[in-house]
């Protein structure tokens, strides 16, 4: 449970530790097989963290939002039988 | 190493123990006003002994390390751990996910201690365990911080940092005895994020022996560049929950 925890600190979202493993693992053995001068190396490496982390906070946000309509919708339709039925006859007199 | 790279080593460490101390010190306290304060005060205190001899068991042997080894490995683990706290930071600011409240996880750490039971008179294990697990592991993330800020030289300025940010909390906790809910904990976990982020990615790059343009400058720049792709990324969170949430 411990070992747990501490993964825990470095390890949340999978796709977010994934991707930026992907981005070093480019820096370090990509970049220089591109050629990539060294002085640019940094930057690039820097601007390839910043677009991982956008397009995961992107779907992440997207993912949670959707997840979090459909459980309101679904308590919606838990509560619809409780409710009176709208009906187009008249109320008796 | 430049006075920047120093101040900014203080100020992230700083900043980024506080968050851990603020949380470490809302559980103490939940656990203190309920259980009693005796067995909670030596599960703090136990974890503290603790925390110190793993420091310096493993700290001497990191200086065994060749230094760029040391700061890849160091840089890899602060980069993936400063771009969680920054994604939850960018997700909780467009409001995707809820606010981290200490009022409230006083008020349900307060109810669990409360449904373990009535408390022993000479020592509490419940109180003992819980104190000491809190402590220790906002502690590890402590230890880790300071370590990892402090891997290319400035140890001795980062260590400082996070002392006085226990040292303002305890006092804040002795003075207040609740939680410090008014902290501004999740602007400082912004900041925090961004800051290691920056110093992961730093790290990083002096361990592959890249040259940065500007050298210690580069890391203000990284800062500063993180700030607005953040506010951006805020920008564009809001807006793609809000479509989803349409559809």
């Amino acid at each position: 449970m411990a070992l747990a925890e501490l993964w825990g600190l470095f390890v949340e979202d999978a796709t977010l530790t994934i991707g930026t493993l992907i981005c070093i693992a480019f820096a370090a053995f990509v970049l220089p097989r591109l050629g990539a001068s060294a002085q640019w190396r940094g930057p690039i490496f820097f601007l390839s963290v910043v677009l991982m982390l956008v397009e995961n906070v992107y779907r992440g946000a997207g993912r949670r939002a959707r997840a979090t309509a459909s459980a309101a919708r679904a308590i919606d339709t838990t509560r619809m039988p409780r409710q009176t039925p709208a009906t187009d006859t008249p109320p008796p007199p | 190493m430049t006075w920047l790279h120093v101040s900014t080593a203080f100020i992230a460490a700083f900043l980024a123990s506080l968050v851990e101390f603020v949380e470490a010190l809302t559980i103490v306290l939940a656990v203190g006003t309920t259980r009693g304060w005796r067995s909670s005060l030596l599960g703090a205190g136990a974890s503290a002994i603790f925390l110190a001899l793993l420091v310096l068991i493993f700290g001497p042997a990191l200086g065994r390390i060749p230094i760029n080894t040391l700061q890849l490995i160091v840089g890899i683990l602060l980069l993936l751990f400063g771009i969680r706290w920054l994604r939850k930071a960018i997700l909780r600011a467009a409001g995707v996910i809820s606010i981290h409240d200490e009022a409230k996880i006083y008020e349900e750490e307060t109810a669990l201690m409360r449904s373990a039971g009535r408390p022993s008179r000479t020592f509490d294990a419940v109180a003992f365990i819980a104190c000491f697990k809190a402590v220790t592991l906002e502690g590890v993330e402590v230890s880790f911080t300071v370590i990892a800020i402090g891997a290319g030289g400035p140890l001795l300025a980062a260590s400082v940092g996070a002392l006085l940010a226990a040292l303002l909390v305890i006092l804040l906790g002795l003075a207040l005895h609740r939680p410090l809910s008014r902290v501004p904990e999740n602007t400082l976990k912004f900041i925090v994020g961004i800051m290691l982020t920056a110093f992961g990615i730093f790290w990083i790059g002096q361990g592959l022996r890249y040259p940065w343009p500007g050298e210690d400058l580069a890391l203000a720049g990284m800062i500063a560049l993180l700030v607005v792709f953040s506010g951006i990324a805020v920008g564009i969170a809001r807006a793609r929950a809000a479509a989803a949430a349409r559809t």
